[in-house]
């Protein structure tokens, strides 16, 4: 039916979760394309058709009136109206023709908005992902795990990147016109403003040793530090570190 | 008197409602949008008034009251956190503080080199100092590049939003609808016959394809200073909106006070 | 100083705090042995250091060499690092051979293993061990006797001389001595000669009296939590339950290990019961707790979920944003408190509060006094296993013949219970059952030869939810944690870490610890029906078969092993045999086994008075020295180098060999 794959990839946007996302389903946009081309010429075709029928309808319209004027003398009776019946079932014949054509018409134009529709929501919906996972990530675009990439298409890849570099120049730019000599501590991004000025961690992953505003601390795996949590946020946020909760 | 103004300010319940008059309530209720959400728990500034229509004549003459005005001499600190509040909660951006901002980084500035001759616990506390405001003002260039991403295109093409971005920020849009374009055509757009290859149709009034905020949202709001009779609905009786006020209501309708200055969102 | 008396712990602390003005980042490293006591007392310490906003880093160390090895990457290269804690280690080693004491660099030493390396104690300025008060009450000689080696030369017998030359108004230096010398008056002469016979005599005696403070073999001291937690006092840091709590745990499990005996461990008592009383009173009501849900439990990852966490926080007065929804609780087990306090650990009822903490709805969470029985874990499985897995039972009954289980099963029914109520859970036992429990004990324990099945303890409360633990409870918990897992030491040691505030990893520890009784009683009640213990002329060897599981590859749980082991045959013996050290061996690896040599705690080697502890009494055990000497006649790969000296690693190969070497030495 019509639309059935629009609704497919709109269904496949809303699978998208927090966490999970579906694999890039290009053979489905191209499918969703596919289809909104093909309709488009339909609809080329069917108002060229229209047209004519119009065309049509408009000269047999005067023909007729022509047919009806020219009946004055000459044998009157049967000829001439079996002859404007003809004409009038072919006229309505036509009419419904035209009407048929215009509901086809108008519907496969609302489908064509409405590929148009899904086909935007679905990259829409994807490419929100894409940016959140970016901004947990730190703008990292290389840290995005394996797993995850391969279910991108390369255009978002692209696009993941290109978000991450348009971020980050922002970031620059702000920066030097803000605090040329400091930096924001834009990796520190937190959900809550700080509250403590230290935390305790415990090294999951080995960091080997690590350059901090506070000096140089090594972060061993199997050790425990206190420490101020500005030098370690971002260790936590990717799990290298693991906050211990204040007991 | 700090305390004593919050402390009425958050159990002042707007004195349209709460006045004898029973009629008028039941007027005020039958009506809109904007309507007072604070309880009815009377707070030693409301039973200081006595009923709202009746003896206005003996209140304070609104123009003479006694409390100050909310101190508009503000520290660049608060200015900003008001700046930040207003933002996260309103559909629109709004002004950039460009100057709060840079004011700010300044006495951040100062503040990390006065840190380096301290003592480490005195250092510590000024760190701790810095990082807050740090945070501050991120998680406000980050609110506002959110709510530029929602509609970046309208907000490049409108003249008065764009005054309101910082250069900065009016590069990040473009860089983004430039972004956003791209991506789409080279994943479908350009294979789809060439009239449907626009991005900002408009299938009819309302329903376009670039989106603007929607102004109607529900807000909540304090008010800062008094600002005396307001009309809030054209259907309604006005209502007096007094200092450390609370309403909620449509946001298109309070704009123009949040742009003064005279409410904030909450 | 370079020991700090009892009433000068703060200056340790001081100089940790002054190390960490310099600089924002991390100065302190603390090298913490992977035992219950030093993590008790790195709680402590931790909870002082982050009350003052003081950066550290924690490293767990096992071994000798671990710390050596640190050195070279963590203190040498690192010049911010200004101050290094050692807890429960570093005592008996000279700490210039561990690390490269820099200028500028401090050392602070909280360490219960004794002797002291007297460098530490009394030569090296950066050095600071704290001290229970031996070395400030006895050893006072020895300190002479120190002083007298390292601090006077040879030269002074030459400068005594000169001396006495310059008074004869002599001119000329070098060659003047001899000159000085025959010029001297013989009378002067004969009393120099004098003179400096009797320095050398009372050199040689000093130096015998380092020499056998050194030979007495290793003891121990105060506990390492306990030192901490006075130390906190001293720094003025308010005592909640938690710390006072800490404490306890630490030296009971001293006592539970043996290393301290029963003189030691009731001074402890007596000095925690005061602060456990002070502390309790203080104690507020808290609200109820949230509901707590199983599938928390039940997740068991290393993140605790904060609701458990909230749910702690809320026992102990720190402010939560639970609320109360009695209908969504679930009610576990472990519920009734109240009763709970009825339990066998309390004698009267106004003891056990029972009066007041059934009615108030507002918990508690404090430390109360008891009377504990020898039936390990006994609140949190039923009677019958505890009296079935406890070491103290089975060698008093000697339950693992068929004799000495009916035995078993009789004393359980004198103790007033039916065979059903004797494998319920304890806890579900009627009030009146467990002080029965209690009194029945006292009666005729003596007819099972278990006079001495109680002493006395300290149980903590937890709210009426959750079921107390005693100190003994905590401790197998925590030991139980300390096994080596995949993860390596590190993981164990920072588990029971966390389970000294976070309950749901502490039931986990009682769980692990209930297997571990299982084992060790059932390892033990095999090896002796199985005569696997040979007694030889010096010392009793017990070897661990190499179809074990791993479990008795850790230290801790072949010590209990041991110590079961041999107090069970230490009580069926003639008395020569009583006194005979303890050796057991168990496979580590597929080539490699861990050794331990246990002494008798009451009966061992005797001591020589001027060397008296106040927490070890007599015992001393001498396998550190035992051992490396036999393994030095060997030449044999050992791996010593543990804070507990008489740990050791070897091949299997060299095994036997090295039995026969200390035939020699024993």
């Amino acid at each position: 039916m019509l639309g059935d794959e629009a609704f497919r990839l709109a269904k496949e946007a809303k699978d998208i979760a927090a966490d999970h996302i579906p694999a890039y389903n290009e053979e489905q946009v191209r499918l969703v394309t596919q289809e909104t081309r093909y309709l488009w010429t339909r609809i080329e075709e069917m108002i060229a058709s229209l047209n004519t029928a119009v065309a049509n309808q408009q000269r047999s319209g005067s023909s007729q009136t022509q047919l009806g004027s020219s009946q004055p003398h000459g044998t009157p009776g049967q000829q001439q109206p079996s002859q404007s019946q003809a004409a009038n079932t072919q006229q309505s014949a036509a009419q419904a023709e035209i009407e048929n054509t215009n509901a086809q018409t108008a519907l496969y134009f609302l489908t064509l908005n409405r590929n148009k529709r899904c086909l935007l929501a679905y990259h829409h919906r994807r490419a929100q992902f894409l940016r959140s996972l970016l901004w947990t990530l730190h703008l990292a675009s290389s840290m995005i795990p394996a797993s995850l990439s391969l279910r991108l298409s390369p255009e978002e890849q692209n696009y993941a990147r290109d978000y991450a570099r348009l971020n980050s120049n922002y970031r620059d730019a702000v920066e030097n016109q803000l605090c040329p000599s400091d930096s924001l501590n834009w990796a520190a991004d937190g959900e809550l403003p700080p509250r403590d000025l230290f935390i305790e961690v415990r090294v999951v992953k080995d960091c080997g040793e690590i350059v901090t505003e506070n000096g140089v601390v090594n972060l061993q795996a199997g050790t425990q530090h206190y420490l101020h949590r500005s030098d370690v946020e971002h260790l936590v946020t990717i799990g290298y570190l693991e906050h211990i909760n204040p007991s | 008197m700090d305390t004593q103004d919050s402390f009425t300010g958050a159990l002042d319940s707007n004195l349209g409602l709460y006045d004898g008059d029973s009629t008028n309530l039941e007027a005020r209720l039958a009506a809109s949008d904007s309507m007072d959400v604070e309880p009815q728990t009377p707070s030693t500034s409301v039973r200081i008034h006595t009923t709202f229509g009746a003896d206005e004549a003996e209140e304070p003459a609104l123009d003479q009251e006694e409390d100050e005005e909310e101190d508009m001499d503000e520290d660049d600190l608060s200015l900003l956190v008001r700046a930040w509040v207003n933002e996260r909660s309103s559909p629109e951006i709004l002004e950039y503080e460009g100057a709060t901002l840079e004011n700010l980084m300044e006495l951040v500035d100062f503040q990390t080199q006065k840190m380096a001759t301290q003592q480490a616990t005195l250092a510590n506390i000024l760190k701790m100092d810095v990082d807050r405001v740090k945070y501050l003002v991120r998680s406000y260039l980050r609110t506002r590049l959110a709510k530029i991403e929602e509609h970046a295109r309208h907000y490049i093409k409108d003249t008065m939003y764009r005054e309101r971005l910082s250069q900065n920020e009016l590069e990040y849009a473009k860089g983004y609808v430039e972004l956003e374009e791209r991506h789409v055509r080279r994943s479908f757009l350009d294979q789809l016959p060439p009239h449907l290859r626009g991005l900002e149709d408009v299938a009819a009034e309302g329903l376009e394809m670039v989106s603007k905020p929607d102004l109607d949202a529900a807000v909540f709001c304090r008010v800062r200073t008094t600002v005396g009779e307001f009309q809030f609905e054209a259907s309604e009786a006005p209502i007096v909106m007094r200092r450390n006020n609370i309403f909620i209501t449509r946001y298109s309708i309070i704009r123009n006070l949040l742009e003064d200055g005279k409410v904030e969102l909450i | 100083m370079v020991y700090l008396s009892s009433t000068r712990y703060e200056d340790a602390y001081q100089r940790i705090v002054d190390g960490s003005a310099h600089s924002t980042g991390t100065s302190i490293l603390i090298f913490a042995s992977i035992d219950v006591d030093a993590i008790c007392g790195l709680r402590l310490l931790t909870t002082l250091l982050k009350r003052d906003s003081i950066g550290h880093k924690i490293i767990p160390v096992n071994n000798y060499s671990d710390i050596t090895q640190m050195n070279a990457t963590l203190i040498e290269s690192n010049l911010q690092i200004r101050t290094l804690v050692f807890l429960n280690c570093a005592a008996q080693v000279d700490i210039q051979d561990l690390v490269n004491l820099r200028d500028g660099l401090s050392v602070v030493i909280v360490d219960s293993h004794r002797p002291f390396n007297l460098y530490n104690v009394f030569w090296n300025e950066q050095v600071h061990c704290l001290d229970d008060g031996d070395v400030e009450k006895n050893m006072g000689e020895l300190r002479s006797a120190f002083e007298d080696i390292e601090f006077s030369n040879d030269t002074d017998d030459e400068s005594s001389d000169d001396e006495a030359g310059h008074k004869r108004g002599s001119d000329s230096d070098g060659e003047g001595k001899k000159r000085r010398r025959t010029g001297m008056d013989p009378d002067e002469f004969i009393r120099l000669q004098e003179q400096r016979a009797k320095k050398r005599e009372l050199r040689q005696y000093h130096q015998s009296l380092v020499q056998a403070y050194y030979a007495q073999g290793s003891y121990y001291g105060q506990s390492c939590a306990v030192s901490m937690l006075m130390l906190a006092e001293q720094m003025g840091m308010p005592l909640s339950a938690d710390l006072v709590w800490w404490a306890i745990v630490g030296a009971t499990s001293q006592y539970l290990l043996h290393q301290i005996d029963e003189t030691g461990y009731a001074l402890v008592v007596t000095r925690m019961r005061d602060l456990s009383r002070r502390v309790s009173l203080n104690s507020p009501s808290i609200p109820l707790p949230a509901a707590r849900d199983k599938t928390t439990e039940a997740r068991r990852s290393v993140n605790y979920s904060s609701s458990s966490q909230a749910l702690l926080d809320s026992q102990l007065g720190y402010p939560t944003d639970t609320a109360f929804t009695p209908y969504l609780d679930i009610v576990e087990e472990e519920d009734d408190e109240g009763y709970l306090k009825a339990r066998a650990g309390v004698s009267t009822a106004a003891e056990a509060g029972l009066l007041t903490s059934s009615k108030i709805a507002a918990q508690s969470a404090d430390i109360a006094e008891s009377s504990e029985l020898q039936f390990s874990l006994l609140r949190h499985w039923s009677l019958a296993n505890a009296m079935q897995y406890s070491p103290f039972v089975a060698r008093r009954l000697a339950t693992w013949s068929s004799r000495g289980r009916s035995r078993l099963d009789l004393l359980v029914a004198k103790l007033g219970l039916s065979k059903a109520e004797a494998g319920a859970p304890f806890v579900h036992l009627a009030p009146e059952l467990k002080t029965q429990l209690f009194k029945r004990m006292a009666e005729i324990g003596a007819d099972y030869d278990m006079a001495d099945a109680s002493y006395r303890g300290f149980v903590r409360n937890y709210g009426w939810r959750k079921s107390s633990l005693s100190g003994s409870d905590m401790v197998q918990a925590l030991l139980a944690l300390l096994q080596p897992v995949e993860g390596g030491q590190e993981s164990g040691f920072f588990m029971a870490y966390d389970a000294l505030s976070q309950y749901p990893v502490l039931k986990r520890g009682i769980e692990g610890a209930m297997e571990m009784q299982k084992l060790v009683v059932g390892q033990g009640v095999t090896m002796l029906e199985r005569q696997a213990v040979k007694t030889l002329r010096s010392f009793r060897l017990a070897m661990v078969g190499m179809e074990t599981q791993t479990m008795f590859g850790s230290a801790f749980a072949l010590r209990q092993l041991a110590l079961f082991l041999m107090q069970t045959l230490r009580e069926r013996s003639k008395v020569a045999q009583s006194r005979l050290p303890f050796i057991i061996v168990a496979p580590l690896t597929e080539d490699r086994l861990l050794v331990l040599g246990v002494t008798p705690i009451v009966g061992g080697p005797r001591v020589e008075a001027r060397f008296k502890s106040q927490f070890a009494g007599e015992t001393r055990n001498k396998f550190g020295m035992v051992f490396e000497a036999a393994a030095g006649d060997l030449g044999a790969d050992i791996r010593q180098g543990f804070f507990d000296s008489s740990v050791l690693e070897i091949k299997r190969e060299d095994f036997s060999a090295f039995v026969d070497k200390l035939r020699r030495h024993l």
